[in-house]
């Protein structure tokens, strides 16, 4: 062996260690699962990194005949090895939030759905990676579909009759299906009302309106500015978030201070599904009495909860056209080809 | 020259490249996509104490296994809660007999944070199925813990033998 393919060798040894140096300590450092059968998305789409939704659900747009596959990490927190089943369940969104259907409910996501595996023993503090395939057919109509990835675990059955528990968990499954690019992404808060619940901690509550084409998992804060004294209190993170398919209206509510002054406040809320954010303001005065609210303010927006993928790709093509043109001006320039010869 | 054709090009190239990703564009036509990110954070997990069964009382309702939801997800704003749906399927007896799950209420005695803090939204009692409970957590590794309960309504016919069926509940 000649020192030019031991210097090879070692040169090859050590870009593999790069590599696999940080995997084997990303696995070292893994945390204990939490007790009972836990479910993390390990993978998301390369082009939705931003996205927070991203992180936790199976969110995609896709082309008819299109595959695509995540891979879903099911935990055993439990002393004991447990045997899980992996399948999809379809599920619907209503009243604010995400419910998959009971039993084995199925609709077209579903039947598009694998598993691999679609079963297996997961041993104490094991996060076992299962990776769930999504095809789409060819022929399948244009829409937005939702399911669960989900591993059940069923606890010993009653043998003297009785009730049987079972746990499923899972991950979200937001997937829109047609031509081109996504579709828009839009709400609208339209407005404020402000409330003091029994014990008398005030709160506001936002009404909002999904006025886009896909689902909206909506969350946020409110702001309050010019109050009395030119007092200014916040941000309040919103409390509950509101899950609305496209036409759905909800509430997000914010609870506040108890020790605030009633106002009157400008409250600006400002809310986020994913990499769509709006925000509004209406001028707000807290109820003085426990139990009380004041009537709804219409919000004035100041700014647009609409993420229009053909907007950014229209600004983009401009720029480029941009680029283009100028490039050629310069060269035009330069080098004198419009100069008359002779 | 030459430079200024690369730059062109470059420039151009970073333009369509702009074009793509800022439009998030899926192409119009069927494609995979390979190219996928790491997520980093913990899970979200579901626990039952043990049971071998729980008997039915009616008119009575009637505790089920206490039930706790950790939520170790790392989520950017704290955003993301989740819910618990309930679900359960008609009881049956050897012989044939049913007692169909809409004879069945379940729901949840109000549950606390029992580490970290968060924000529990309630829901309406539960007939055979729908969400039980929604919570969203501040801060990572949160732990919500309940005990569900099932009511089985007063009979109008008389039933005997021994009837079995299956409580489901499901986080996301």
């Amino acid at each position: 062996m000649t020192m030019a393919t031991v210097r090879r060798l070692v040169f090859v040894v050590l870009v593999a260690g790069a590599f696999v140096a940080p995997a084997t300590a990303a696995l070292a450092q893994a945390p204990a699962p939490p007790p009972g059968i836990g479910a993390r998305l390990l993978e998301g789409p390369a082009g939705s990194v931003d996205d927070p939704r991203a992180h936790e659900y199976i969110i995609d747009h896709l082309a008819p005949g299109s595959t695509i596959s995540r891979k879903v990490g099911f935990s055993n927190g439990n002393a004991a090895p447990v045997d899980l089943v992996f399948y999809a369940d379809a599920a619907e969104i209503y009243e604010g939030t995400f419910v998959p259907g009971a039993g084995h409910a199925i609709n077209d996501l579903t039947s598009w759905i694998t598993f691999s595996p679609a079963s297996a023993t997961v041993r104490p503090g094991e996060t076992l990676p299962v990776t769930v395939t999504i095809r789409v057919p060819i022929d399948a109509t244009e829409g937005e579909r939702y399911a669960a990835a989900l591993a059940e675990l069923s606890s010993t059955p009653a043998t003297s009759g009785g009730v049987t528990s079972v746990s499923r968990v899972g991950i979200r499954i937001y997937l829109s299906v047609g031509p081109g690019g996504a579709p828009v992404t839009a709400f609208t808060v339209n407005a404020l009302t402000a409330r003091r619940d029994a014990d008398g901690v005030p709160f506001v509550t936002a009404d909002v309106h999904n006025t886009g084409q896909r689902a909206v998992d909506l969350a946020g804060h409110l702001d309050l500015t010019n109050g009395p004294s030119s007092l200014s209190a916040g941000p309040f993170a919103a409390r509950t978030t509101a899950t609305l398919k496209p036409g759905d209206t909800g509430v997000v509510t914010v609870a506040l201070d108890r020790a605030l002054p009633n106002g009157p406040w400008d409250a600006r809320i400002t809310l986020t599904s994913g990499l769509t954010s709006g925000s509004g303001t209406a001028r707000l005065t807290l109820p003085l009495d426990n139990g009380g609210s004041t009537a709804p303010v219409t919000v004035r927006p100041t700014d647009s909860a609409e993420r229009t993928p053909i907007a950014a790709g229209v600004i983009a093509a401009v720029v480029l056209v941009c680029v283009i043109v100028v490039a050629y001006r310069r060269r035009g320039t330069g080098y004198g080809l419009t100069a008359p010869v002779g | 020259m030459k430079l200024r054709r690369i730059t062109t090009l470059a420039t151009a190239g970073t333009a369509i490249a702009g074009l793509s990703l800022l439009s998030g564009m899926n192409p119009a036509y069927a494609v995979d996509q390979p190219v996928t990110f790491e997520v980093e954070g913990g899970s979200l997990a579901i626990a039952q104490t043990p049971t071998a069964g729980t008997a039915l009382v009616e008119g009575t309702a009637v505790d089920m296994p206490v039930t706790t939801v950790t939520d170790g997800r790392a989520d950017f704003d704290r955003t993301g809660a989740w819910t618990v749906s309930a679900s359960v399927t008609n009881l049956t007896e050897s012989g044939g007999a049913t007692i169909l799950a809409d004879q069945i209420t379940l729901d949840e005695t109000v549950g606390s944070f029992t580490a970290g803090t968060g924000t529990r939204v309630g829901a309406a009692a539960v007939v055979a199925t729908g969400p039980l409970v929604s919570a969203t957590g501040d801060s990572i590794d949160s732990v919500f813990t309940y005990t569900p309960t099932a009511l089985l309504a007063a009979q109008t016919l008389p039933f005997s033998g021994s009837y079995a069926g299956t409580v489901t509940q499901t986080v996301v």
